[in-house]
């Protein structure tokens, strides 16, 4: 309490944001733009005017990403050093993937999400067992192992992006195209927005739910990865996927599935806690889970943000299917879903901000809306065929 | 605890605040003087149970048009489901839900709540937005849950500049007031929060207002007006009566679509409705050069190109453009789409041979693909219906390992059904050019007698031109009863040497024999052959006999065979190449099976002229740029209201004890995030504790 105090004191003292900067951050954004410059220096040639700016935005994005939310500066460096590391063993050759050792048991993209899979089933484990403990160090370890698993996770799809490019420049994509390669950008966009709320609200004990929506999503990532099916390998684009939107319109879909799925597990503990309250059930466990004020709160605000990057993951979906599909909106399965999804949460959150609901009622519509949301994600893929019919079951 | 209790009076205070906002709205909108029932909708409308109802029965009302597939024509759907429910359901218009009148007068009901939602709490938004509350009284300053008192000596100006650059420094902006020696500071931040809500619910109604523009609503209301109709009949172009054509300035948004094959040029486009369509006119002609299709290795399609002109009819400019997914032709409020691509009408040169038994027919002619043809056969008439030519067939190669290859292209490929006079059809897909089997060459031809089955190959064996000469050459020989009479005696003379002087009956009957097993081979393979032992042997002999029966069919055909060789003009000498024997074999596996492939004639893909058509969407939107202005304000709102904070806080400078003192009243809210409101009262506090401490 006392931190927040003093933080907050600065508020009315003449200050600036800015001034408020340290050495590290000015070196952490020097190190960003010097990574755009090359990137533009050597790719510029291959860049439309879009794809420059999104790298610019990109750049700008994550600079300010590292200045509101420390850790991120750390993390950017970990994938970016092991990222580029990995690059440099592969050269121009992709059949290294099978013999070099490092590629091949830590750092090639399959290699690498699996190190992620193994390492989010385990901090699911571990969080739970804090839970049970109340041992800070193993809670420590878990969100220790969550941070790791997340890098392994990013390293894995940028590995996987230049492994598309060795295959052949024509193969070359960014990997959000099929269903394997979304499975992973949720866990790991879930995962950080989980590690933001564990930093800022100063308690472990709520990650082994959410990391058990992630460990599930590992669980279907492997069988369908992995599987008979071979979805890991990588595929060519369709014409109809070949555009700069992609890159912005499904990380930003992903967002919003990932808060909302946060949302969701946040809903299932918050359930859970007030039930055993209410049966007058008293015991360190459950002291030990937050207060449900602020799983309550840290659910609103998972939501918002989820509200606010669905709204426009869709409308930069929209903005596309009128430059492929010669529409802005065709009525297309997962067009209607994503509306369905969309007016569901617009419903949960003007129930809460302007009828004042709180607490039980709206922590199982989360619930609930994470199966609506899970349906939009791939039931639509499974049953229903469409335009968007890109990773079918 | 004291962090506990905190965030239960947080929680307490956040849910009056909506109630506070309802009371000042109810008595705002009893002075504008709506009275008696008006009123009464006019709250129900703008209500919020309304907006939730309306937020849930549209969800589900969407649900249904993705789960029962929209503009199937209409037979499709009595199959599925039966002429009674067919009916039902297409009352309810559930076959285009989302342009049906329900559905869009729920769309229309949501945009009402949502203005009536508006109408109501704008004015209030904005006072909220523009207003510092300079007169709030001193009671309900000291009812808020974050109020606090400080007592100080110093002036009232002193300590109000103090505190004007604390609010200052802290992002607050600030109005003062002086009433009977009262200073009232009234200071707020993050008023834009207000503007989130008009932002959103002013998109909302902007974007649902210009979709519907974009939509096909005004011409159901037309059709209502019975100025238009739907052509359900299957009509060119030219044929369909004005009351299904519209004018290119009569219809100020569509979306039609049309096939063009290479070499075209069309000026409208076909706009689908229920089970028929409109003729929509277009004011530039399109012309299509040329259509590409790149592939990746793996034979998927890479990008699909057409090379089109459009020249404007009134103007006479011309655009040339390539257009592909992706990167559509915009033109004026018109856009030009790469939607699919089709068959444009490619020639197929074709040759019939006869399967048929007994007969030698041959045939010659031109079809194009998508027609259909009568051919006569001995059955009677049959429908020969070419489906699809495809120009190439990429498949995993099975030598990926030898040649270094995961893929191989297959060659051309002709689909077509054979339909009887009963209508039944088989499917057939025949490769163009022969392909290579174990290191000989084949023409294969599929068959599958639906849609859902696999096709079953058969495997024609070339000869040494690569051509079919020779296989139905020795069909045709077998066919021929005279010449098989001849054969098969001569080869019963020459396999009975020494008998032919002694028992001229022997060899007699072995030609017999022999004319007969060749015959059944002929008409259904080695199955009929069997089967026949089978009927008329006792089942202790039957090994036997089957054996020499065998080899006497063996003799015979290989005799036929070489005699097919001797026609050809091939020099057999006393032997044949081991090339010639493998055909032999190959050629005998075939004719054993041909009986399989139920079909009456085998069609031979001589030579094509292939010619593609593109499929392009053609649409007008004049209202895309409002609903993306929509869409932007949307997205500012939306940050407004949820990361934008309203604060306010008041400070009221009272002089107490005869004007030696002054007394500080310190109070504030943060709406929504009181949370963090009160963790910014606190730093105030502190702050204004440090100032005054002495003075306590």
């Amino acid at each position: 309490m006392s931190t927040t105090t003093s933080e907050m004191q600065n508020m009315f003292e003449k200050q600036s944001f800015w001034r408020s900067l340290s050495l590290f951050d000015w070196v952490w954004a020097a190190t960003v733009l010097l990574g755009c410059g090359y990137a533009w220096n050597e790719y510029s040639a291959h860049m439309d005017n879009y794809e420059a700016g999104i790298l610019l935005g990109t750049g700008l994005s994550i600079i300010a990403w590292g200045w509101l939310w420390k850790p991120v500066r750390a993390y950017s460096i970990a994938v970016a050093l092991l990222s580029l590391f990995a690059i440099s063993l592969y050269g121009n050759n992709l059949a290294l993937g099978e013999s070099n050792f490092f590629l091949k048991f830590l750092i090639s993209s399959k290699s690498a999400i699996m190190w992620m899979s193994a390492l989010y089933v385990l901090a699911t484990v571990a969080y739970f067992i804090g839970l049970v403990t109340g041992s800070e160090f193993t809670n420590k370890t878990a969100s220790a192992m969550t941070w790791s698993a997340t890098v392994m996770g990013l390293v894995g799809l940028l590995v996987r992006w230049r492994e598309s490019y060795l295959i052949h420049v024509d193969v070359g994509h960014i990997p959000v195209s099929n269903l394997y390669e979304v499975f992973i950008l949720f866990s790991i966009i879930t995962a950080l927005l989980y590690l933001y709320y564990e930093g800022k609200s100063k308690t472990y004990n709520m990650g082994g739910f959410v990391l058990l929506a992630i460990s599930s999503a590992v669980a279907f990532l492997l069988w369908y990865g992995f599987g008979s099916r071979g979805a890991s390998e990588i595929q060519p684009l369709v014409p109809a996927l070949q555009s700069y939107w992609m890159k912005i319109h499904v990380p930003a879909n992903f967002v919003g599935y990932g808060a909302f799925a946060l949302a969701a597990m946040l809903g299932v503990a918050y359930l859970i806690k007030d039930s055993m309250l209410k049966r007058g059930a008293d015991g360190a466990i459950i002291r030990r889970l937050p207060d449900l004020d602020v799983v309550d709160d840290v659910m609103y605000k998972a939501i918002a943000l989820g509200f606010a990057f669905f709204t426009l993951a869709t409308i930069l979906g929209a903005m596309w299917a009128a430059e492929a599909w010669g529409g802005y909106w065709s009525w297309d399965p997962k067009e209607t879903w994503a509306l369905i999804v969309w007016l569901n949460y617009a419903a949960w959150l003007h129930l809460r901000l302007t009828k004042g609901w709180r607490g039980r009622p709206l922590a199982w519509w989360a619930v609930i809306g994470l199966f609506v949301t899970l349906f939009a994600f791939i039931g639509v893929n499974m049953f229903l065929s469409g335009l968007h019919s890109y990773g079918e079951l | 605890m004291n962090q506990e209790k905190q965030h239960s009076s947080n929680q307490s205070a956040e849910n009056t605040e909506p109630a506070e906002t309802s009371s000042r709205v109810t008595r705002h909108r009893s002075s504008r003087g709506e009275h008696g029932l008006g009123r009464v909708l006019f709250s129900f409308l703008g209500s919020m149970e309304v907006a939730i109802t309306l937020f849930v029965v549209v969800g589900i009302a969407s649900i249904i048009g993705t789960i029962l597939q929209q503009n199937q024509a209409y037979n499709t759907y009595i199959v599925k489901f039966g002429p009674f429910w067919f009916e039902v359901f297409r009352s309810l218009e559930l076959f285009d839900i989302y342009s049906s009148w329900w559905f869009v007068f729920l769309l229309g009901f949501l945009l009402v709540s949502t203005s009536v939602c508006i109408y109501h709490y704008a004015p209030f938004m904005l006072r909220e937005w523009r207003q510092f509350r300079l007169n709030v009284s001193e009671k309900s300053l000291k009812l808020m849950h974050c109020s606090r008192l400080w007592k100080t000596s110093q002036s009232q100006e002193q300590a109000a500049a103090f505190v004007k650059q604390k609010l200052t420094n802290g992002g607050y902006s600030s109005r003062e007031q002086l009433d009977n020696g009262v200073l009232t500071i009234a200071a707020k931040k993050g008023d834009a929060n207000r503007l989130g809500y008009l932002f959103t619910h002013g998109a909302i109604i902007l974007i649902c207002l210009s979709a519907l523009y974009d939509g096909n609503f005004n011409l159901k209301l037309r059709e209502l007006a019975g100025q238009l109709k739907p052509e359900t009949r299957d009509l060119l172009a030219s044929q369909v009566p004005p009351i299904s054509r519209l004018g290119s300035d009569d219809n100020h948004a569509f979306r039609g679509s049309i096939s063009l094959p290479e070499g075209s040029t069309t000026n409208i486009v076909f706009l689908q409705m229920r089970n028929g369509f409109l003729v929509q006119e277009l004011p530039f002609n399109l012309t299509l050069h040329d259509f590409r299709i790149e592939h990746y290795e793996s034979g998927m399609p890479k990008s699909f190109e057409s090379d089109i002109v459009i020249e404007d009819l009134q103007t006479g400019e011309k655009i040339s453009k390539t257009i592909e997914v992706n990167h559509p032709l915009f033109y004026k409020d018109f856009a030009i789409y790469q939607a699919s691509f089709d068959d444009g009408g490619s020639i197929m040169d074709l040759q019939l041979w006869s399967l048929e038994n007994g007969s030698r027919h041959i045939e010659n002619f031109k079809q194009v693909v998508g027609k259909s043809r009568d051919i006569e056969t001995a059955q009677g008439k049959v429908k020969l219906e070419l489906v699809e030519f495809k120009a190439s067939n990429v498949q995993p190669n099975p030598k990926a390992e030898e040649t270094g290859h995961k893929f191989k292209n297959m060659g051309p490929t002709l689909t077509f059904r054979i339909r009887d006079s009963s209508g039944q059809a088989k499917e057939y897909i025949n490769y163009v050019l022969p392909t290579e089997q174990e290191g000989r060459m084949f023409f294969l031809s599929g068959v599958r007698s639906s849609t859902s089955e696999p096709f079953r190959y058969l495997f024609i064996p070339v000869d040494e031109q690569f051509s079919l000469k020779r296989f139905f050459a020795f069909r045709s020989l077998l066919n021929n009863h005279a010449e098989m009479e001849r054969i098969s005696r001569k080869t019963a003379e020459l396999s009975l040497p020494g008998d032919r002087k002694l028992k001229p009956e022997l060899v007699e009957q072995m030609a017999i024999v022999m004319l007969r097993l060749a015959d059944l081979f002929n008409k259904g393979g080695f199955d009929q052959v069997l089967e026949d032992i089978n009927k008329k042997v006792p089942e202790e002999k039957r090994q036997t006999v089957t054996e020499s029966y065998f080899k006497v069919l063996h003799t015979i055909l290989g005799t036929v065979y070489l005699e097919v060789l001797q026609q050809e003009g091939v020099d057999i000498g006393n032997n044949i190449t081991p090339a010639q024997e493998q055909y032999y074999d190959d050629l005998v596996n075939t004719m054993g099976v041909l009986a399989n492939y139920d079909a009456p004639f085998y069609v031979q893909i001589k030579s094509f002229e292939h010619k593609q058509a593109s499929g392009f969407q053609i649409t007008r939107a004049p209202g895309k740029d409002l609903v993306y202005l929509g869409c932007i304000f949307l997205v500012i709102g939306i940050v407004l209201m949820f990361y934008v904070a309203h604060k306010r806080i008041w400070i009221r400078i009272k002089p107490v004890e005869g004007g030696q003192m002054n007394e500080l009243l310190v109070a504030g809210s943060g709406d929504r995030h009181q949370k963090e409101f009160a963790r910014e009262f606190e730093a105030l506090s502190e702050l204004l504790d440090r100032e005054f401490k002495q003075d306590n």
